[in-house]
């Protein structure tokens, strides 16, 4: 009897250590090369900037061939930019990067809106957004408070020029 | 012996039993022989003694394709089939003479294994998941460009 209960605990020993060696008892993910997100990795945009063109094309070629599209010609704008200027972005992604993903989306979101508005409308809220852009804070402000503000804008208008104050606000430049 | 001849079986019930025993060959010779004069005379006992030799040979016929020890074959087949056993008690009978006890910590074993250990799901193809990859890497390139032109295009960047 007592034989029979030493190889009973012996197999419960075996079948634990074989379950631990299971895939829910192996070493903790993440610790592998590359990092985890904010891991202070290469900035994406330096990375785009110095591909080839053979590493650009075979990256986006599994986009559907409208977006593979947009990607090339926001390659190319990339391209043209003065040292200066991408270096200024690169700091801004990083930035904005920096910011709640929340208020990433927010951003996003907004400049989706934007480029949604009919072309007047379109163009009198990039005007607005020239103004606000030389603007400090409290003005701002009282910009938004304003009746002026509220008649020249509708809803939704108001809503993309709040977000773009928002942004303005955000430490990103 | 005259009045005896005169009697016909079939008109005394004591007698009628005693075509039958000829009709069976049963009957002794001087019986017999008197029955034998009684039916050349008797037209009914004539008749009655034809059909039932008929019967008789028919009878005998029958005997004769009867096959007894084939019978007797398939009746014992038949008994064993009916006494056969079931599957359930096939394997009942089978297990009655083997020791379960080693078997117990094993089976105690895998029961535990078992519900501690998951195992992985079906492994993915390599291509869809290289393709996979591809595409998540794509799509980031792609959010990244965006968020860089939205940033450029709204004068969003650093001075």
């Amino acid at each position: 009897m007592r034989r029979w209960a030493s190889v009973t605990v012996l197999s419960l020993l075996l079948a634990f250590t074989a379950a631990g060696q299971g895939p829910g008892g192996g070493p903790p993910k993440g610790g592998g090369p590359g990092g985890g997100p904010g891991g202070g990795g290469p900035n994406p945009v330096n990375s785009i900037g110095k591909m080839g063109e053979e590493e650009r094309r075979r990256t986006i070629e599994s986009l559907p061939p409208e977006r593979r599209k947009q990607a090339e010609d926001r390659m190319g704008k990339l391209d043209r930019m003065s040292p200066e200027e991408r270096e200024r972005l690169e700091r801004s992604y990083a930035a904005f990067q920096r910011l709640p993903a929340k208020m990433q989306e927010q951003a996003r979101q907004m400049y989706r809106r934007l480029n949604e508005l009919p072309n007047d409308r379109h163009s009198a809220v990039r005007e607005e957004f020239g103004h606000l852009r030389a603007q400090s804070s409290s003005e701002r402000t009282q910009l938004l408070k304003s009746k002026d503000f509220r008649s020249r804008y509708n809803k939704k208008e108001q809503a993309i020029l709040t977000d773009y104050v928002t942004l303005l606000e955000a430490p990103l430049r | 012996m005259r009045s005896e001849e005169a009697r016909c079986p079939l008109n005394a019930d004591e007698q009628a039993e005693l075509l039958l025993d000829y009709c069976a060959g049963r009957m002794e010779a001087p019986a017999a022989s008197l029955m034998e004069a009684h039916l050349e005379v008797c037209p009914d006992c004539r008749e009655l003694h034809e059909a039932q030799l008929r019967v008789n040979q028919a009878l005998e016929s029958w005997d004769a394709e009867f096959d007894t020890a084939a019978f007797d074959r398939r009746l014992r087949e038949r008994l064993a089939e009916e006494n056969r056993p079931g599957w359930l008690e096939r394997v009942r009978g089978w297990g009655v003479g083997i020791s379960w006890k080693p078997a117990i910590p094993v089976m105690a074993g895998l029961a535990i294994w078992a519900v501690l250990y998951t195992p992985p799901g079906p492994a993915p193809r390599l291509d869809a998941s290289l393709m996979k990859t591809d595409l998540a890497k794509a799509e980031h390139v792609e959010r990244v460009l965006e968020d860089v032109d939205m940033l450029s295009d709204l004068k969003l960047t650093a001075r």
